[in-house]
């Protein structure tokens, strides 16, 4: 198994498109694990915000509450069954551990994921979906045995594939991965993140399809962009994505101060968000719905106004709790219907600019994006294949550039910098040779033949042997050797 | 390559008084990575021999693994 770990180690691409194909597979069984609880606790297997909708008082009240509580115990009972071991964030793995996430504990903390989001929580499935494939991927090398280095390469092209696979993103997928937590572009691990991402998305579109996540009848015309308003909207969520990631911290802080067990403190949680969704069935689930509405349905001014003071409640009120999921899906969700009332409001200030709100809700999500993961191009390429609207493009690299650099001038810390560590302990620049894991050599004897050592460079990926006290044997000369050799 | 393989000369031939080098390019293991990484920029190779201070291989490490290192 070893022997083959190596040799397929050569082939970094041929592993990456193997996790990919095996994140699609995995994004794809926790999207019908998600579509089954749903069916479980609601009797409904549709979107999660229609299903709310359809829902009366006391059921919205209930399965956001009992979900919370169960998925609180789920992690409790993990928590005590699985005592010292640790589920490890894939960003944490990736940036400054050796690639290795323990299985049992992880699983028990997706499947807390998944309880919580099927039951109205308003956090994103992205998170548990990237730790699945991540997961996946660990395993995969582990079995094979590759090499450190390789091992956390291999974790992250699970994560791009989970991303990828969730938002049928394969560009925007990798460049996560790389921007936000490898935090370089260098084409040794870029190259794999984007093959890996790729292959996630040809395999998941036999679930989801190949059209982008939003679609609008007004994306895709031409539109004459002003540039002083999307300046203007770009400075404006520079400032309010600090604010944001300041609410849920603050939101998670006063969670903290109740002396509360998880399962309670979850349940307490997801009675918050049904107690919001009472009126507002909107702020169940990631976002993804109200978004669609925003883009599609030309809704009135305060429903708009109500709905972002709300989702932003509920998610923190989910955050808070603790529920384990992401917060990428409800950012977008804020983005938009801050960039879609900016557009209003600019539209009401003055009468008459050519401004078109559905423009801006893309443009304010990317901007948002950009101000609260601190990845600029990431979110430059995640909105646009989100929409698909190349007319995006240029108004997107104003904004979320802006918003980026505003946003890490107020709050230098991104929404992943507690996961991804507050120093980094790993510097490379002060590490020796001897810091790596080494492949071990081949030593051989001084009077070995050359039919034996040409058999073993075929049979390993090892590139010299030793001779006994004498010097090296390099596969490179003995083939160069080989051929003026029979020729001569 | 494989062209050669079953080459019946080669059995006779003592590997090492042909392909030995004695100047094959190599890192030592008590090498900074920063200093590995501009050895492997001057050879055109995936991956160099490691020699312990006395000379003797103890192992390689690859191109791959050391940019993943310093990425």
């Amino acid at each position: 198994m070893a022997a083959l770990g190596a040799k397929l180690a050569n082939n970094t691409l041929l592993w990456a498109a193997l996790i990919g194909f095996f994140g699609g597979i995995s994004s794809a069984a926790f999207r019908e694990a998600n579509i089954g609880l749903k069916w479980l606790l609601t009797g409904e297997s549709g979107d999660i915000v229609a299903i709310a909708a359809d829902l009366n008082t006391e059921m919205r009240l209930l399965v956001p509450c009992l979900g919370g509580f169960l998925s609180g115990l789920v992690l409790w009972l993990g928590a005590r069954l699985f005592k010292g071991m640790r589920s490890q964030d894939y960003l944490e793995v990736i940036r400054l551990g050796d690639g290795v996430i323990s299985v049992r504990p992880t699983l028990a903390r997706l499947l807390s994921s998944l309880l919580t989001i099927s039951s109205g929580a308003s956090i994103g499935r992205e998170g548990g979906m990237v730790q699945l494939s991540a997961l996946v991927a660990s395993s995969l090398g582990r079995i094979f045995r590759v090499s450190r280095p390789q091992l956390r390469l291999l974790v992250a092209c699970g994560g791009a594939a989970g991303m990828a696979s969730a938002y049928n993103t394969p560009l925007a997928g990798a460049l996560f991965v790389a921007e936000v937590v490898m935090q370089s572009l260098a084409i040794e691990a870029l190259g794999p993140l984007i093959v890996s991402a790729l292959v996630a998305t040809l395999t998941i579109r036999h679930w989801i399809g190949m059209s982008p996540i939003f679609t609008s009848p007004e994306f895709n015309t031409p539109v004459h962009f002003l540039l002083l308003p999307i300046l203007g909207l770009a400075v404006f969520a520079g400032i309010l994505a600090p604010v944001f990631l300041w609410l849920l911290e603050q939101a998670k802080a006063l969670f903290k101060l109740l002396p509360l067990p998880l399962p309670f403190s979850l349940a307490l949680g997801g009675l918050l968000v049904g107690f919001i969704s009472i009126d507002q069935p909107g702020v169940w689930g990631n976002g993804h719905a109200v978004v669609e509405s925003l883009l599609n349905h030309h809704p009135a001014v305060d429903w708009v106004l109500a709905l972002l003071a709300l989702k932003i409640l509920a998610t923190a009120a989910s955050v808070g709790s603790g529920a384990i999921g992401g917060v990428f899906t409800p950012t977008l969700f804020v983005g938009a219907a801050v960039g879609w009332l900016y557009c209003a409001g600019l539209q009401f200030l003055l009468p008459g600019i050519a401004i078109d709100s559905v423009t801006y809700a893309a443009l304010g999500m990317g901007a948002l994006l950009a101000g609260t993961t601190h990845a600029p191009v990431m979110a430059i390429l995640m909105i646009f294949e989100m929409t698909l609207d190349s007319n995006l493009l240029l108004p997107l690299i104003i904004v979320t550039i802006i918003s980026r650099y505003l946003s890490s001038m107020i709050r230098p810390l991104s929404v992943y910098s507690h996961a991804l560590g507050d120093s980094q302990t790993r510097l490379p620049y002060l590490m020796h040779v001897a810091d790596l894991q080494l492949t071990p050599g081949s030593v051989v004897n001084i009077d070995i033949s050359a039919d034996k050592v040409s058999e073993l460079f075929c049979f390993s990926a090892t590139a010299c042997l030793g001779c006994r006290s004498a010097g090296l044997l390099s596969r490179a000369n003995l083939f160069a050797g080989h051929e003026t050799f029979s020729r001569g | 390559m494989k062209h050669f393989l079953g080459d019946e000369s080669l059995k006779q031939l003592s590997a090492a008084s042909v392909f030995m080098e004695n100047d094959l390019p190599h890192l030592y293991v008590d090498m900074a990575l920063t200093d590995a990484f501009a050895a492997f920029a001057g050879v055109d190779a995936e991956k160099l021999p490691v020699l312990a201070a006395d000379g003797k291989l103890i192992g390689e490490i690859s191109k791959t693994d050391l940019l993943l290192t310093l990425a």
